[in-house]
């Protein structure tokens, strides 16, 4: 089955341990234990770590060799990545420095007052760069599937608090569109991800890496429906202790044919997250097969 | 506006915004299935109600919707409770 199943995988006893050893020692310790968790999951998540091989091996064009050392990496950056969100989230010590590339095009899209929406993917530490948005001194909302195991989440709570943004969970109820359109009429922020779907929901198809890869279309019928100004975010590690924001030009994308607006979004989306995987090849954390018809 | 009216305005936008088979718009159809409606595709049914009928939809206004007559009868409710109003 080619989607995300909805559920992120983890363990309370191991994000426990993690959170001891970060309120009693910081970051490098956490960091070193991290290097041993992680050969466990290199060489034992047979299943993910043959998509995230053929990913970097097939689709980026790295040697067998290289596609093997990214594995390892691509690991390490998600341990990093959930324990860089643990030490921002609740305040401890830390020599986290930040740079944000195109900033003033969120300020833009705040002073146009009309909302604004951000498209992300699980592509870098999106936790990280919503936690940065928070100077922007508006509300960011963040548009998810309750997909983490809820054990994990509670625990995770009640060390961090609760999320620093707004979530809007998506809902049979539909809830979800009233509250995405109250926050855009407040002139607020709304983020959602566009790379994942959820079987069931309808989907796009673009090239992406130079095969067809299958896209949520929701975020597409967001952007195109509601007609207010979009950017592309995404946050990247760069060393151990930095991290770069990217935010692309403020755009509204507009036309008479719904589709043919929603194809534009989609095309455009895909070029940012083809460039940015590139660049940061080994923060790509999507462990499905997502080039499946 | 009779509710006749309304229905023709219902059925010339959804087929023009959801490019539904006209022929599959049927009172008794459901209309989640019969426009292939996903969580965030409501949206873009709140948006072309409101525009055309120029009412607010509630949060609670889909949950008893399921079919088409259901759809027509709300939106007739609600036409009607503002041309009253």
């Amino acid at each position: 089955m080619p989607s995300w199943q909805g559920k992120s995988k983890g363990n309370p006893l191991g994000y426990r341990i993690f959170v001891s050893i970060l309120k009693n020692w910081g970051v490098a310790p956490a960091y070193a234990l991290l290097r041993v968790v992680v050969l466990y999951y290199f060489l034992f998540s047979v299943g993910s770590s043959k998509l995230i091989f053929h990913y970097f091996h097939k689709k980026l064009h790295y040697s067998r060799w290289s596609s093997l050392g990214l594995l390892y990496r691509n690991y390490y950056r998600l341990g990093q990545s959930l324990i860089d969100k643990v030490v921002i989230m609740s305040g401890i010590r830390n020599k986290f420095t930040f740079n944000f590339e195109g900033e003033e095009h969120l300020r833009q899209m705040i002073e146009m007052k009309k909302g604004g929406l951000l498209l992300s993917a699980h592509l870098g530490n999106w936790e990280i760069a919503g936690h940065l948005l928070k100077r922007l001194n508006t509300r960011i909302h963040i548009v998810m599937y309750d997909g983490e195991h809820q054990q994990i989440k509670r625990y995770m709570e009640t060390v961090t608090g609760k999320r620093s943004m707004q979530v809007i969970i998506i809902r049979e109820d539909l809830s979800h569109i009233y509250a995405i359109s109250e926050a855009l009429k407040n002139n607020e922020l709304v983020c959602i991800h566009a790379d994942r779907f959820v079987e069931g929901n309808k989907t796009m198809t673009a090239p992406f890496l130079g095969a067809p890869a299958r896209f949520p279309a929701g975020p597409f019928v967001l952007a195109t429906t509601l007609k207010v100004p979009l950017s592309f975010v995404f946050a990247f590690k760069e060393t151990a202790c930095h991290f770069h924001l990217y935010a692309s030009e403020v755009k509204t994308y507009q036309g008479s044919n719904k589709a043919v607006v929603m194809e534009t979004v989609l095309a455009d989306f895909v070029q940012q997250m083809e460039q940015k995987a590139r660049q940061y090849p080994e923060q790509w954390f999507n462990y499905y097969n997502f080039w499946q018809a | 506006m009779t509710n006749e009216n309304v229905i023709l305005k219902i059925n010339e936008f959804l087929t023009e915004e959801f490019e539904v088979d006209p022929g599959k718009i049927d009172p008794a159809a459901n209309l989640k299935e019969t426009l292939d409606l996903d969580s965030l595709d409501y949206i873009d049914l709140v948006v072309v109600v409101e525009s055309n009928f120029g009412f607010k939809v509630k949060p609670e206004d889909f949950t008893g919707i399921i079919t088409f007559q259901d759809f027509y009868d709300y939106v007739t409710r609600r036409v009607n409770a503002k041309e009253l109003a």
